[in-house]
C-alpha cells in the first residue's frame, strides 16, 4: 500500500516536473532549465540530509562505481528527448519513451539483471502490459 | 524520423537503467542521500552538456522568475517517491504504476488547463485510452488465488 502511494505520487511529481521544465526552458533555455532544476534540487536535498542528520552516505563506498553515476543519465535522456521531439513531435516521442521504459524495465527484471530476483509473468500479466501500451498510444496520439 | 524514434527508445531504455542504478544506490544508503546523489549527478551532467552544446552562450540567461529557484523541490519529490516505490514494489510493478499515474495526471491537468497550459480537450479517444491503461495495470497487478488451491489439494 505504501509503495502504491509512493509510485502514484512519483508519477504526479513527474508530470509536474515536466510542466515546470517546459515553462522554465522557454524562459532560459532547455539545458539551463535542466541544470537549474537539478542544481536547486541537489542543494535542497543536501540540506535535508544535513537537517535529519543522515550519515548513510558513508556507505556509498559499498555501491559499485557505475551505479553512482545513474543520475548523470538525465542529461543523455534529455538530449535524446529534445532531438526526437524536434524530429517527430510530442505524440510519437512520448509514447516511444514510455513504451521503451516499461518494456526494458520488464526485460531487465525478467532477466534478473542488477541482482534482483528474476520476475515470472503469467499470460494475463503480459496481456496487462499489452493493454497499457495500447492505453499509452490512445492517450498520446 | 527513424533517428528520432531510435533516440526516443534509447531515452526510455536509459530511464529504466537509471531506475535500476538508483535502486542499487538506495540499497546501501538512505533515500535522502540517494536523492541528493542522483540530482547532483544530473546537475553536473546537464551543466557539462549545456556548455558543450552552447559554449559561452549557455551562461547568458533570460530573466529568472523567483519560483524557478524552487523547481528543484519537484525533482526531490520525483526521485524520493520513485526510489521508495521501486524499493517496496520492485522495478516493473513500481514503474507501471508511476507511468499510469503520470499519464492520468497529465490528462487531468491538460483537460482543465491547469498551470497556465493550453487546455487540451478531453476526447472519447482519451477516455478509452485511460480506461484501457488502467485495466492493463489492474491485469498486470492482479494476483491469482491459485496458490491456496494447490496447498489445500496437497493437504
Amino acid at each position: 500500500m505504501k509503495g502504491l502511494i509512493y509510485a502514484c505520487l512519483g508519477g504526479a511529481f513527474l508530470t509536474l516536473q515536466g510542466v515546470a521544465n517546459a515553462v522554465i526552458g522557454e524562459h532560459i533555455g532547455t539545458w539551463q532549465a535542466a541544470t537549474m532544476t537539478q542544481g536547486t534540487g541537489f542543494v535542497a536535498a543536501m540540506l535535508l540530509v544535513w537537517l535529519v542528520g543522515d550519515r548513510s552516505w558513508r556507505n556509498l563506498k559499498q555501491v559499485k562505481l557505475v551505479y553512482r553515476f545513474g543520475g548523470a543519465f538525465a542529461a543523455f535522456i534529455l538530449f535524446s528527448n529534445i532531438t526526437a521531439f524536434h524530429q517527430n513531435g510530442a505524440a510519437l516521442t512520448v509514447s516511444a519513451v514510455l513504451i521503451a521504459q516499461i518494456t526494458v524495465t520488464l526485460v531487465m527484471e525478467k532477466m534478473g539483471w542488477f541482482g534482483s530476483a528474476s520476475l515470472h509473468l503469467r499470460p494475463s500479466q503480459w496481456i496487462g502490459v499489452g493493454f497499457m501500451v495500447i492505453g499509452i498510444l490512445c492517450l498520446t496520439f | 524520423m527513424i533517428i528520432g524514434i531510435v533516440l526516443a527508445l534509447a531515452a526510455g531504455s536509459l530511464i529504466s537503467v537509471q531506475t535500476m542504478f538508483n535502486n542499487k544506490v538506495s540499497e546501501a544508503v538512505s533515500s535522502q542521500t540517494t536523492t541528493a546523489l542522483v540530482l547532483g549527478m544530473g546537475f553536473l551532467a546537464s551543466l557539462c552538456m549545456g556548455v558543450l552544446f552552447e559554449g559561452t552562450e549557455y551562461f547568458t540567461l533570460g530573466p529568472i522568475q523567483p519560483w524557478f529557484w524552487f523547481s528543484g523541490l519537484l525533482g526531490i519529490g520525483v526521485v524520493t517517491c520513485v526510489v521508495r516505490g521501486v524499493k517496496l514494489l520492485g522495478p516493473s510493478n513500481a514503474i507501471a504504476i508511476v507511468m499510469a499515474s503520470q499519464l492520468i495526471c497529465a490528462l487531468w491537468w491538460d483537460s482543465l488547463g491547469w498551470f497556465g497550459l493550453e487546455t487540451v480537450p478531453f476526447t472519447f479517444q482519451k477516455a478509452i485510452g485511460a480506461i484501457v491503461l488502467i485495466s492493463g495495470l489492474i491485469l498486470f497487478k492482479a494476483k491469482p488465488k491459485k496458490v491456496q488451491k494447490v496447498e489445500s489439494s496437497i493437504l
